[in-house]
């Protein structure tokens, strides 16, 4: 019971301590905005560096040549840019600008307008052999990204028979072809009527949007790494207490080791708790990330990973003998465990061998829990009971060794 | 019955002897003096009796209980007044006391009463609800001292609670301290002011590394010693010390005048002391030095300790 009061004066302490609110809300959220806004630019182009840049030149500029590059504009796996020159198209692809050259050609409809049902049916043996240069379109690569020409070839002839087959059909056998338009709408209609509402946009289910993507790893990284300066303040607690005699005040009062070290260590899990709660409540307030699908199963993980944070603060604190060996330690381990588990690179930048490295700290179980539920449609919610188990074996082993240290140095 | 019985107490450290055999009981109401210079040993001893250290031998009993296994309701008979200001500065002085009264099991009404009157006790009634860190040193050390009184335990270890206290506040304290011992508290006083453990220490126990050297009422401690002679002459001191090497300790006092000190040893016969004064004073007049003044000085415990060990308390 008397362990309550200790945990009510460290509580009370904290407080008024201004220090305890900036390095463990202020802090991070500084960091999160300035990476946000510094390194927004890279997480894009990382995603922008797995797409193919594609170069379009449409010299038919027709409805038909429209319909073929609207598909190609659709397709996410391509960054698509239009040209009317093509002596600047093909400079910038002998620069590498872009990977490959589209280039439909001013016959484009009148090769179409040739066709018949049997050149869509048998597209290898007929008319168009399996090519695109016989619909007039030419597919040039260049020297940096050679194999995806042939990749974009394949695609922009699939898309040009999927888009030029109602209108070959439509002059070949009218009547068929209305039948068929037909059918396919009535089909189309009973899909949506089965699907009701549900269908709606599938950018990304999880509520993140291209713009605030960045915070979704930023946020709950920063906010790991924060977590565990908790760390340093409760080790710093000890060392005051201890050098100010009051820890041996408490002691000799009538409460029990176990309640002392109890009570000690419950305000800074309560602090730890709260510090993460505030900056997820910040980073979607100021940043717009999103809570995923399940934010009830942030709980645990909030807790889980607190629990881990405070346990290794008690730890420390029974290792280090003076405030300065709390500051070098402290944060020398604390930054150390963020740089290995992933806190300052995202897991999935990292080399296998690192990320399999990270997972010797609760950091890592950590980030690994929060990005299933955060930035996955559907998370898998066996990893993230097994991460928050691993995080609660972190916190009881790092608990029990703290407490049999305490006890010995007794 | 003794409160505290130290019976045949010693703590060694990396090898060497901190406490040695050393044994003292404590009545109630009796205020029982450590005395001794930094690192004798008072510190580790009085940790020991707090529970806080575990002797290598001897047996140490609170009340009749041995202290490495008090039970929560035989601990609230000790209460401790660490050396340095044990309490915290970003708290009030009243959140102080009640949270040292709460961990003491106090509650209620009864802890308000407390904190009032260990407030009104120490003095700081009018400062209650300041921040700690806004206190004076001298109230820090009041505050400190309260602390360990708020549970009425029956024996209070006072560490050192005058170091760097003011005149008004160290007054203060040892008033304080007195009206424990007036309600039947017993208390250990560890010090090396001797002049604070004569005025208020109804037995002190003398120890100097880790062994008791003498103990008992500080008057009767006293009795047995004798005063010095004091002789104050007109010579310098390099000029007249070196005829009186053994015989006398010479002082300078400043570039004309010397301080001689004939020192009264507890083994030396009164014969055998007068005839050692007459050969200083023989010697001095062979060497032409002009006696100024000749006194005869108490004995204080300071000076006793300087008999016992060929040291000063502050060395």
């Amino acid at each position: 019971m008397n362990a309550w009061y200790v945990t009510k004066k460290d509580l009370r302490l904290l407080a008024r301590d201004r220090r305890t609110v900036f390095v463990l809300v202020a802090l991070p959220l500084a960091f999160i905005s300035i990476l946000g806004l510094s390194t927004g630019q890279l997480f894009s182009e990382k995603s922008k560096s797995t797409r193919v840049k594609l170069g379009v030149i449409d010299q038919d500029q027709t409805e038909l040549s429209g319909k073929l590059l609207t598909e190609v504009y659709r397709l996410r796996a391509l960054e698509t840019k239009e040209f009317d020159d093509r002596v600047e198209a093909k400079r910038l692809l002998d620069n590498g600008k872009i990977d490959v050259l589209v280039v439909v050609g001013p016959h484009y409809h009148e090769r179409v307008e040739g066709l018949d049902v049997g050149d869509l049916f048998y597209s290898d043996l007929g008319r168009l052999q399996g090519h695109p240069q016989n619909l007039d379109i030419e597919v040039e690569a260049g020297s940096f990204l050679a194999n995806a020409a042939e990749v974009v070839q394949e695609l922009v002839f699939a898309f040009a028979v999927r888009t030029i087959a109602p209108d070959v059909l439509k002059s070949s056998d009218p009547k068929l072809a209305l039948k068929l338009l037909v059918q396919a709408k009535k089909a189309a209609r009973e899909r949506s009527e089965e699907e009701g509402d549900a269908a709606g946009p599938t950018l990304d289910s999880t509520g993140a949007s291209r713009a605030n993507i960045v915070y979704q790893t930023l946020v709950p990284s920063y906010t790991v790494m924060f977590v565990f300066f908790i760390v340093n303040l409760m080790a710093r607690s000890f060392i005051t207490e201890r050098d100010m005699q009051t820890l041996m005040r408490l002691r000799i009062a009538d409460i029990s080791r176990s309640g002392l070290l109890l009570g000690k260590t419950v305000p800074f899990l309560c602090v730890s708790v709260v510090q993460t709660l505030l900056l997820f409540i910040a980073g979607k307030a100021l940043f717009g990330m999103s809570w995923g699908k399940h934010p009830e199963l942030l709980i645990p993980v909030i807790i889980a990973t607190s629990l881990a944070a405070t346990a290794l603060g008690l730890l420390v604190a029974t290792i280090v003998r003076s405030e300065s060996q709390v500051t070098a330690y402290g944060n020398f381990l604390v930054l150390i465990m963020a740089g290995i588990s992933g806190c300052l690179m995202p897991r999935n930048w990292q080399p296998e061998l690192m990320q399999q490295v990270g997972l010797i700290t609760p950091h890592a179980w950590s980030l690994i829990a929060y990005e299933q539920l955060l930035n996955r449609e559907t998370p898998d919610l066996a990893v993230v009971g097994r991460s928050v188990g691993v995080l609660l074996a972190f916190a009881a082993g790092f608990f029990a060794i703290g407490s049999w240290r305490y006890r010995r140095a007794d | 019955m003794s409160i505290l019985e130290v019976s045949h107490l010693t703590k060694a450290y990396s090898g060497k002897a901190v406490v040695d055999d050393l044994t003292f009981s404590i009545e109630p109401g009796e205020i029982f003096g450590l005395l001794g210079p930094n690192g004798a040993g008072k510190s580790t001893t009085m940790m020991m009796i707090a529970g806080q250290r575990r002797p290598d031998g001897g047996s140490i009993l609170l009340n009749g209980h041995p202290v490495d296994d008090l039970t929560a309701g035989h601990r609230l008979d000790l209460g401790l007044v660490p050396q340095e200001v044990a309490i915290y500065p970003d708290l009030t002085g009243r959140e102080n006391l009640e949270f040292f009264g709460q961990i003491y099991g106090m509650r209620g009404a009864r802890l308000r009463d407390r904190v009032d009157h260990v407030l009104a006790d120490i003095g700081l009634t009018e400062h209650a609800h300041q921040a700690v860190s806004t206190f004076s040193g001298g109230m820090k050390r009041r505050l400190n001292f309260g602390a360990g009184l708020l549970h009425e335990p029956r024996l209070v270890i006072l560490d050192e609670p005058t170091v760097g206290v003011d005149p008004q506040s160290r007054s203060h304290l040892l008033e304080s301290v007195q009206r424990q011992a007036d309600q039947g508290r017993a208390v250990i006083y560890a010090s090396h002011y001797m002049e604070e453990a004569e005025s208020i220490c109804d037995r002190v126990a003398i120890i100097d590394a880790g062994r008791l050297l003498k103990i008992g009422v500080p008057t009767e401690l006293l009795e047995n010693s004798h005063s010095n002679v004091w002789i104050e002459v007109l010579a310098t001191a390099d000029r007249i010390a070196p005829g009186l090497k053994g015989v006398a300790d010479v002082q300078s006092v400043n570039d004309h005048e010397a301080q001689v000190v004939v020192r009264r040893e507890r083994r030396d016969h009164p014969a055998e002391f007068s005839r050692r004064v007459s050969a200083v004073l023989e010697q001095l007049a062979a060497a032409d030095a002009e006696v100024l003044s000749i006194e005869t000085r108490d004995h204080n415990l300071e000076q006793l300790f300087l008999d016992l060990t060929g040291r000063n308390l502050r060395d």
